[in-house]
C-alpha cells in the first residue's frame, strides 16, 4: 500500500508541476552552457525588468516546431529558440508574429542582415560557423582552403581519417550550399563527395559521434563547430582549429516570438538583444552575437569567427532543394 | 547443463555485456572537460556536477515517476486482458492479441506525432496526463506478451479445481492465478519500466518542462555539449537499479518473487 | 458459456479501448497524413506511389527486415543459454545475472556508443586484443556487423527475461522426474525444456524484432548510407527534410512489415502446434 501511495503523491507533483501560473513565460534553450548562459543572462535581465520568471525549457527546434503546429494560436512556447530554417517555415506557416521595434527596442541596433531572410518574423540571437579541427601532431600543416582540403582527402593524402558533416545532419544542407557557392553546380559538389568517400572514416551525423571519434582518435580531421573546436583545442594541446579560405558559412539561432504568446514575450526578446545580455553570452557560450553597439575584449575577439569570414547562406534556395539533395545522397554517397 | 560449462558461458556472455559498459564507466570517473578513452587523468567532478545539477536530478526523478506509473498502467489494462485472451474461446481473439500488441511496431517517431496532434485536437494538448498516455500505449504490448507467454506455459487445471470447489473468481485470481502468472508480471513490469525509463521519442514531444524525463534531458544537453556528464548519469542510472534490486533480493528474495508454484 | 464470454469481454475491454482511442486514434491521423491531409500535402496516394515505385526504398527495406532478422537471431542465440542459466542460478547470483543483463539499458545510447567505438575502433581494444593473438585486426566500425551487435546487445534482456518469465513458471520438479526416469540431458531438454519455453522464445524473438525495426539512433551513428534502414530514413524526413507526410508513409509501411511477419509467426506457430 506504501508504494501505492508513493507513485499517486508522484502523480499528483506530475498534476500540479502543470498548472503552469499566469505569471510566467516559457522560452526555449539549447542545454549545457546555452542553458546556463539563458539564465545568468536573458532570465535575469527579464526577471530585473519585469519582476517575473522566464521558465527555460531545453527544447530542439525540431520539436518546437511540432509543438507549435499542434496548438496554433495557442503556443506552449512564448519565446522560441528555432534553426533557420524552421524559422523560415514557421514564418510561411503563420505560427509567428512580426518583430515589433517598438516593444522591442534593441532591435534597432541589430543589423539587418540578422533578420531580413526572415522576412522579420525572427532575428539571429548569435551566429557561429563551420571549420576544420585537425591533429597536429600528426597533420602539422593542413590545407589552408576548402578545396585543397577536398582534394587532398580524395587524394588520399590523410588515408581514411577524414571526416566531413552528412548532408543528413541538421546543418548539413547548409554545409553543402556552402559548398555548391565554391564549385558553382550542385554536380560538381556530389562528385566531390563521392571522391572523398573511400578516405572518410564518416560523414558524421551527430556532433557527438563527430567529436568522439576525433576525441578517440580515430579520425585526423574533422569538420566542426568553431566554438566547440577551440574549446576542444584549448583542453587538447594535440588538437589545433582553423579557417580555411575563404571562411565558413553562417549558422545561427533564431529568437522568433510564436503568435498567440503574451505581450511580455517582447520584455524578454529585448532582454536577449540588449547589449549587457548579449556580451555575457558570447563571453560564455564563445560565440558571436549581433548587437552592434557591443565591443568584445581582445581575448574574446581572437577566438570569435568575425562576420567578414562567414557567409550566410540564401535558406529559401535550400529548404526548397533540400528534399531532393537528400534522397540523391542516400542514393549516391555510399 | 554442467556447471563449468555454465560459468564459462557467463564469463564470455558477460565479457561482451560489460566491454562497451566498462569503457562508459571509466568515462564518468575523468578529469577531462572532454569524452575521452583512456582518461587523462581520474576526478569525481562529473558525478558531482551531475548530482547536483537540477537540470539532471530532476529530469531523474521524473522519469522514475512516470516509469512506475506507465507500468502500473500497462499492468491494469494488461493482464486481464492476457488472462482473457489465453483462455481463448471467443471470436476474435487472435485479432484482438495482434491488435494490443501492434503498438510495439509502429516507430516510435511516428506514434509521437500522430500522439501529439490527436491529443491537441482532443483538449489534452500540453497536459502530463499525456506523457502518462504515450507511455501506457508503447509499455502495454510488453506486460501483455510476458503475461501470456507465462499463462500459456503454465498447468490451469488449479483454476478449475478451486473453481469447482466453489471459489469466487476474485479468489481465485488472488490465490491460484496470480501466483502462477507473477513471473510474468514481474518480466513485464520490469520491461515496462525500462522501456519508459529509456523512452525518448514520445517523451521529447509529450513532455513538458516540468515533466521532461531523463532522456529528453540527455538528448538535449548532448545536442549542444559534449561533456562527461551524460556518462556520469549513466553510472547514477546502474548504482540506483543495482541498489534496488539488491535491496529487492535481501528484503524480499528476488527468487521469492519470480519463482511461484513447484518450489515453496 | 455466454456468461464466460462476457467475462472474458469485460477483462479485454478496457485495453482494448485505451488503444482504440490513445493508439488507433493518432495512427489514423498518422494515415491521413500519409494521404496529403496534413501540412502542405497534396490529397491521394502520391506518397505511397512514390515509395512503391522506387527499388531504393525496397533495397531498404530487404536490408531493415535482414538487419532484425539476424539481430533477433543472435539474440536468441546468445539469450538462451543465459536464460536457462539464470533460471536455476539462485539468490545474490541471479539477482547478479539478472543485473548484468539489464545493465545495457541503463547507459544512455549515445555514450554507450562511445563504449563501442572503443572497442571496435581501428586503434580500438579489439584490435589491441587481436594484435596480441598474432590474429588480422578487423575494421567494422560504421558497418552492419557493428550495429547488429550493439544492437544485440541492448536486446539482450528482451529475449533473455521473456524464456526466463517462462521458465520461471514451470516446475523444477518436471525435469527431475524425467532424469530419474534416465532421460540424458538432451532428451530433457529437447522434450521437457525446450517446448515448455516456447512460448517465452517466441515471445523474446517477437520484441526484439519489433523493436530492432524501429531503432534509429544505433543504425545512425554506428552505420552510414550503406547502412540505410527504414526508421532512419523515417527520422530524417522529419528532422531534415521536415516532410511529414513522407515520414508517416514510411512509419505506416513498416508497421505493415513488422505485422506482416506476427502473422506469419501465428500462422507458423499455429502449424507447429497441430
Amino acid at each position: 500500500m506504501r508504494i501505492v501511495s508513493t507513485i499517486a503523491l508522484g502523480a499528483l507533483a506530475l498534476v500540479a508541476g502543470s498548472a503552469l501560473a499566469q505569471d510566467k513565460i516559457v522560452v526555449t534553450s539549447s542545454g549545457g552552457v546555452w542553458l546556463e548562459s539563458a539564465k545568468a543572462n536573458f532570465a535575469a535581465c527579464f526577471k530585473q525588468r519585469t519582476g517575473k520568471e522566464a521558465e527555460i525549457s531545453v527544447t530542439a527546434s525540431n520539436e518546437i516546431m511540432q509543438r507549435l503546429r499542434a496548438s496554433p494560436g495557442n503556443p506552449p512556447i512564448h519565446v522560441a529558440v528555432l534553426s533557420e530554417t524552421d524559422a523560415i517555415r514557421a514564418g510561411r506557416e503563420g505560427l509567428l508574429d512580426k518583430l515589433d521595434f517598438a516593444k522591442a527596442p534593441n532591435l534597432k541596433d541589430v543589423p539587418e542582415v540578422f533578420r531580413k531572410q526572415w522576412n522579420d518574423f525572427a532575428v539571429i540571437q548569435n551566429f557561429g560557423a563551420m571549420i576544420v579541427m585537425v591533429n597536429g601532431e600528426k597533420i602539422p600543416n593542413p590545407p589552408k582552403d576548402w578545396k585543397s582540403l577536398i582534394a587532398d582527402t580524395a587524394a588520399g593524402k590523410f588515408g581514411k581519417r577524414v571526416s566531413f558533416p552528412s548532408l543528413t545532419m541538421p546543418w548539413g544542407p547548409m554545409f553543402h550550399w556552402f559548398l555548391v557557392q565554391q564549385y558553382g553546380s550542385e554536380d560538381a559538389v556530389f562528385a566531390q563527395y563521392k571522391a572523398m568517400l573511400p578516405n572518410i572514416a564518416k560523414y558524421w551525423v551527430s556532433p557527438v559521434e563527430a567529436l568522439n571519434m576525433f576525441a578517440a582518435k580515430e579520425i585526423d580531421i574533422l569538420v566542426y563547430w568553431d566554438g566547440r573546436a577551440y574549446a576542444f583545442a584549448e583542453e587538447n594541446k594535440w588538437a589545433k582549429a582553423y579557417i580555411p579560405e575563404p571562411g565558413a558559412f553562417q549558422s545561427a539561432a533564431m529568437l522568433a516570438k510564436p503568435k498567440g504568446s503574451p505581450e511580455l514575450a517582447w520584455q524578454y526578446i529585448d532582454c536577449v538583444l540588449s547589449p549587457k545580455a548579449q556580451l555575457g553570452h558570447a563571453q560564455m557560450v564563445k560565440y558571436p552575437i549581433v548587437n552592434s553597439t557591443v565591443v568584445y575584449p581582445d581575448d574574446l575577439k581572437k577566438i570569435l569567427t568575425p562576420l567578414a569570414k562567414v557567409r550566410q547562406p540564401d535558406f529559401a534556395q535550400i529548404i526548397e532543394r533540400n528534399p531532393a539533395w537528400i534522397d540523391r545522397w542516400n542514393r549516391d554517397i555510399r | 547443463m554442467n556447471s563449468g560449462w555454465s560459468r564459462g558461458y557467463v564469463v564470455l556472455a558477460g565479457t561482451f555485456i560489460l566491454a562497451p559498459l566498462l569503457v562508459v564507466v571509466a568515462v564518468a570517473f575523468t578529469s577531462a572537460s572532454f569524452v575521452s578513452f583512456p582518461p587523462p587523468g581520474w576526478s569525481l567532478r562529473w558525478l558531482a556536477k551531475v548530482l547536483a545539477d537540477p537540470a539532471f536530478m530532476r529530469p531523474l526523478g521524473n522519469s522514475l515517476v512516470l516509469a512506475a506509473l506507465a507500468a502500473s498502467g500497462a499492468a491494469l489494462l494488461a493482464v486481464p486482458a492476457a488472462l482473457a485472451l489465453a483462455r481463448g474461446g471467443f471470436r476474435g481473439a487472435a485479432e484482438i492479441e495482434s491488435f494490443l500488441l501492434s503498438p510495439l511496431s509502429l516507430p516510435a517517431l511516428i506514434l509521437s506525432l500522430s500522439l501529439l496532434f490527436f491529443l491537441a485536437r482532443i483538449g489534452l494538448g500540453g497536459q502530463p496526463i499525456g506523457l502518462w498516455i504515450g507511455h501506457v500505449v508503447v509499455t502495454i504490448p510488453y506486460m501483455l506478451r510476458t503475461v501470456l507467454a507465462t499463462y500459456r506455459g503454465v498447468d490451469r487445471s488449479a483454476e478449475e479445481a478451486a473453481m469447482t470447489l466453489g471459489a469466487t473468481p476474485l479468489r481465485v485470481f488472488l490465490h491460484v492465478t496470480l501466483p502462477m502468472i507473477r513471473p510474468g508480471i514481474l518480466a513485464g513490469g520490469l520491461f515496462a519500466f525500462l522501456v519508459s525509463f529509456d523512452e525518448v521519442a514520445i517523451a521529447l514531444l509529450l513532455s513538458t518542462m516540468r515533466t521532461a524525463t531523463l532522456p529528453v534531458a540527455i538528448l538535449n544537453h548532448i545536442a549542444h555539449n559534449y561533456d562527461p556528464a551524460v556518462a556520469a548519469i549513466s553510472l547514477i542510472n546502474i548504482a540506483l537499479v543495482t541498489v534496488a534490486m539488491l535491496a529487492l533480493e535481501f528484503g524480499f528474495g528476488l527468487d521469492r518473487l519470480m519463482l511461484s508454484r513447484g518450489r515453496k | 458459456m455466454t456468461s464466460d464470454r462476457r467475462r472474458a469481454g469485460l477483462l479485454v475491454a478496457p485495453a482494448v479501448l485505451f488503444l482504440a482511442g490513445f493508439f488507433l486514434g493518432p495512427l489514423l491521423l498518422g494515415v491521413g497524413v500519409s494521404l496529403g491531409h496534413g501540412p502542405g500535402g497534396t490529397p491521394g496516394f502520391g506518397q505511397y506511389t512514390r515509395l512503391l515505385g522506387d527499388s531504393y526504398y525496397w533495397e531498404v527495406a530487404r536490408n531493415t527486415l535482414g538487419l532484425a532478422a539476424a539481430v533477433t537471431a543472435l539474440t536468441l542465440a546468445i539469450g538462451y543459454p543465459y536464460a536457462l542459466i539464470l533460471t536455476r542460478a539462485g539468490g545474490v547470483a541471479k539477482t547478479l545475472l539478472l543485473l548484468l543483463v539489464v545493465a545495457p539499458l541503463m547507459v544512455n545510447v549515445v555514450v554507450r556508443t562511445f563504449g563501442w567505438m572503443v572497442v571496435f575502433g581501428r586503434a580500438g581494444l579489439l584490435n589491441a586484443l587481436l594484435r596480441g593473438l598474432g590474429l588480422p585486426e578487423l575494421d567494422i566500425l560504421n558497418s552492419w556487423t557493428a550495429i547488429a551487435i550493439a544492437l544485440a546487445h541492448v536486446l539482450l534482456p528482451f529475449m533473455v527475461l521473456s524464456i526466463a518469465a517462462t521458465l520461471e513458471g514451470l516446475d523444477p520438479a518436471l525435469g527431475e522426474a524425467a532424469a530419474t526416469l534416465g532421460a540424458d540431458p538432451w532428451r530433457q531438454f529437447r522434450h521437457v525444456l525446450l517446448p515448455l519455453s516456447l512460448h517465452g522464445a517466441i515471445t523474446g524473438c517477437l520484441l526484439v524484432f519489433a523493436l530492432c525495426m524501429g531503432s534509429f539512433v544505433t543504425p545512425l551513428v554506428m552505420g552510414n548510407n550503406r547502412t540505410m534502414v527504414l526508421a532512419v530514413l523515417v527520422y530524417q524526413q522529419l528532422t531534415v527534410t521536415s516532410d511529414w507526410a513522407f515520414a508517416a508513409t514510411l512509419g505506416l509501411v513498416l508497421l505493415a512489415l513488422v505485422l506482416a511477419v506476427f502473422w506469419l509467426q501465428a500462422r507458423l506457430a499455429r502449424r507447429l502446434a497441430a
